[in-house]
């Protein structure tokens, strides 16, 4: 219908007019961009590709195959979710950002190239901090830069290694990759977008600090879209494995301690990545369909729970489960609409998500040492422990905390668009589970995992089961403190005080002192060209008027003269240097 | 006249439910050949309640204590941009029709 057109300029196209339409049809008009993408991607047949001549570069914004389209049909449809659950927003520069991120994102997964890749890669990071900025708090003006700077940061390595490999190969076609030189850059470039500890820190700092409807589209662009670019450039690489199986153990670690809800789910994207993450690693055609999969439930579940979460700080203001409790009073439809998203993302039978990580855990079984299977199974106990019971725990039941005695909690009114858009994305993750077909034809390989086999459907029952089992016993002991935990943040967080101490305050310095040199000088030139004749004659200037001012002995220069003098001074040096040279 | 008070709860009927079918699953279909460590009997049961023992007990009982800060931890850093305050760093405008 569209040609190949790259799906992501529908998103990009529409941010450059979003501002010029009227401010009532902007929210909706939002809409536009992923309902024209998805129906391009179902006419998008695979192999279309489109080129364009940069110079001696020939460069692919499009190019469409099974993998690419895992991607882009679940970054479209969340982004249009994303966009319902953003009707009453009235913040122009936030749509506006979105749609960046949104439409760099898919351009990003079709690009076939690596410049084309790494100029959507930044065009991210610049769409994704503004969602960051745009709560427009001090902490978040500060979690902003430092996103940005460690963004960019990572964009300076993945482009260092681009060009080394342009250098080496001459090529710059996006195809899988040597862990050699240029190789191990490009993985640390795409490791840090994917929070590969220990490059993740940035996740746990930014996700809680951005706007509400901002970290929906955060949890869903960002690590994702480094899932791709990893699953097409490092498939089979041990070393990618191991850092997988860490990510999946540590994410789930410092997710049960977290007390924000917003950052208990940021660490458990550290998590569900690590297990895609490690899929890849293995690289057989059965774990890399289950990395694909579990992307594409992955992306659906965690921008559910952001927007229920979202929904919760909406109507409360608060984020701390230390000052929470006790909401299924106020907030019980609320309550179930996260359970699905949560119970997914654990696995649970008859939901989308068990489709996807235990085909990938299957995978494991076949291809890789018993340990690896063992750290992913209890990985998976940690998914169910945060986010599927200590966080709706302590956030709905238990006795409400924060509050004075006697105090009750008010809660305001959450938007219709709110309940809409998690409901929505809830219906589909129960579709997904009762008819698997839809996402099992769209992976890059043939799906040869039965996920309701009898032996699939005990590891859940068993797994789910007594974990819970045990919470229940321990549960008075997870009872959220109002506490951080220091990540590998602190190792840029802690010398900045140093840093500001001895390299900013120096700079800031010096452009003070000259500001305050130049400041003087003008000072005592004004009486100079004010009364220039006195100054000659005297060597100062004439005596001043009652009111302080420096009176003129009626020589003063006109300004008509000094532009004469600056014309005729210019003319003399033209004169000199074109003519006699 | 039943007294309601002793009643059992509905949840934990269907919990105890779950946990039998759970157990059931080891005596449904053929028998899986045992040749990791998974393929034993409960295995996933055990796993699953040990998992969550030893994940809390990482979690609460090793990295807590050692990594636990205030969460006023960065606030001297956080400061330093907070454009009320004398700063070098431009402010952004103010909020408009946005969101918290």
């Amino acid at each position: 219908m569209f040609g190949s057109i790259p799906p992501g300029l529908f998103f990009v196209a529409l941010a450059l007019v979003l501002p010029f339409l009227p401010r009532q049809s902007r929210a909706w008009a939002f809409l536009v961009a992923p309902v024209l993408s998805l129906v391009h991607l179902s006419g998008l047949e695979t192999g279309t590709t489109a080129t364009w001549q940069l110079a001696t570069f020939e460069l692919e914004p499009l190019r469409v195959d099974r993998l690419a389209n895992v991607f882009g049909w679940i970054l479209s449809i969340i982004t249009l979710l994303g966009g319902i659950f953003a009707l009453h927003l009235k913040d122009t520069s936030q749509q506006v950002a979105a749609l960046l991120y949104a439409g760099s994102a898919l351009g990003v997964v079709y690009a076939g190239d690596l410049f084309t890749l790494f100029f959507f890669w930044e065009i991210m990071a610049f769409g994704s901090a503004w969602l960051i900025w745009a709560r427009r708090t001090p902490e978040a003006y500060a979690a902003g830069l430092r996103y940005i700077y460690v963004h960019l940061f990572g964009g300076a390595v993945l482009l260092g290694g681009i060009l080394w490999q342009m250098a080496e190969t001459g090529s710059l076609r996006f195809e899988a990759f040597d862990l050699d030189g240029p190789g191990i850059l490009i993985l640390v470039g795409f490791f840090l977008n994917a929070a590969a500890v220990p490059l993740h820190a940035w996740i746990a700092d930014a996700y809680p600090r951005a706007t509400i409807t901002g970290a929906v589209f955060m949890s869903a662009l960002t690590s994702k879209t480094a899932v791709y670019t990893l699953a097409r450039g490092f498939p089979g690489w041990e070393v990618v494995m191991w850092v997988g199986v860490i990510m999946a153990v540590y994410g789930v670690t410092y997710a049960i301690l977290s007390n924000d809800m917003r950052r208990v789910l940021a660490y458990h994207i550290v998590s569900q990545v690590g297990f895609m993450v490690a899929g890849i690693g293995i690289g057989t055609e059965y774990t890399l369909n289950g990395a694909s999969a579990h992307a594409f439930t992955n992306i659906l579940e965690k921008s559910l729970l952001f927007m229920a979460t979202g929904a919760i700080i909406h109507a409360t203001g608060v984020s701390r489960m230390s000052h929470l409790g006790g909401l299924y009073k106020k907030l019980p439809v609320l309550f179930w609409l996260y359970m699905i998203p949560a119970l997914s993302i654990s696995s649970a039978p008859f939901l989308g998500g068990f489709l996807s990580k235990p085909m990938t855990i299957s995978g494991a079984e076949y291809a890789t040492v018993p340990s690896v299977v063992l750290l992913m199974h209890l990985a998976s106990v940690g998914t169910l422990l945060s986010v599927g019971l200590k966080l709706p725990y302590f956030t709905w039941f238990t006795k409400p905390r924060g509050l004075a005695e006697g105090e009750e909690r008010t809660v305001a009114p959450i938007p219709w668009n709110m309940y809409a858009a998690i409901g929505l994305g809830g219906a589909g993750l129960i579709f997904l589970g009762l008819w698997r077909w839809p996402l099992y034809n769209l992976l890059p390989y043939e799906v040869v995992f039965d996920p309701y086999e009898t032996k699939n459907l005990k590891k859940a029952f068993q797994l789910i089961g007594f974990a819970t089992l045990a919470f229940l016993v321990i549960a008075a002991r997870l009872k959220p403190k109002p506490k951080i935990q220091l990540d590998f943040e602190w190792f840029y967080r802690a010398p900045s005080a140093l840093v500001w101490k001895w390299v900013v305050h120096p700079v800031v310095g010096v452009f003070v002192w000259a500001e305050r040199v130049s400041w003087e000088l003008a000072r005592a030139l004004v009486p100079v060209g004010f009364d220039p004749v006195s100054v000659i004659r005297s060597g100062r200037p004439g005596p001043t008027s009652p009111s302080g001012e420096t009176a003129s002995t009626g020589f003063r220069v006109t300004m008509t003269a000094m532009v004469m003098i600056a014309a005729l001074a210019f003319a003399i040096i033209l004169f000199w240097f074109v003519l006699l040279r | 006249m039943t007294d309601r008070s002793r009643r059992i709860p509905i949840r934990y009927v269907l919990f105890g439910l779950v946990l039998l079918v759970a157990v059931g699953f080891e005596f449904v279909g053929d028998p899986t050949p045992r040749e990791q460590i998974w393929d034993e009997v409960l295995f996933f049961g055990v796993w699953g309640f040990l998992g969550c023992l030893v994940l809390s007990l990482l979690a609460k009982g090793i990295v807590s204590p050692g990594l636990d800060r205030p969460e006023d931890y960065y606030a001297p850093e956080e400061a330093r941009h907070d454009w009320s305050t004398e700063s070098p760093v431009t402010a952004p405008p103010a909020r408009r029709n946005g969101e918290g």
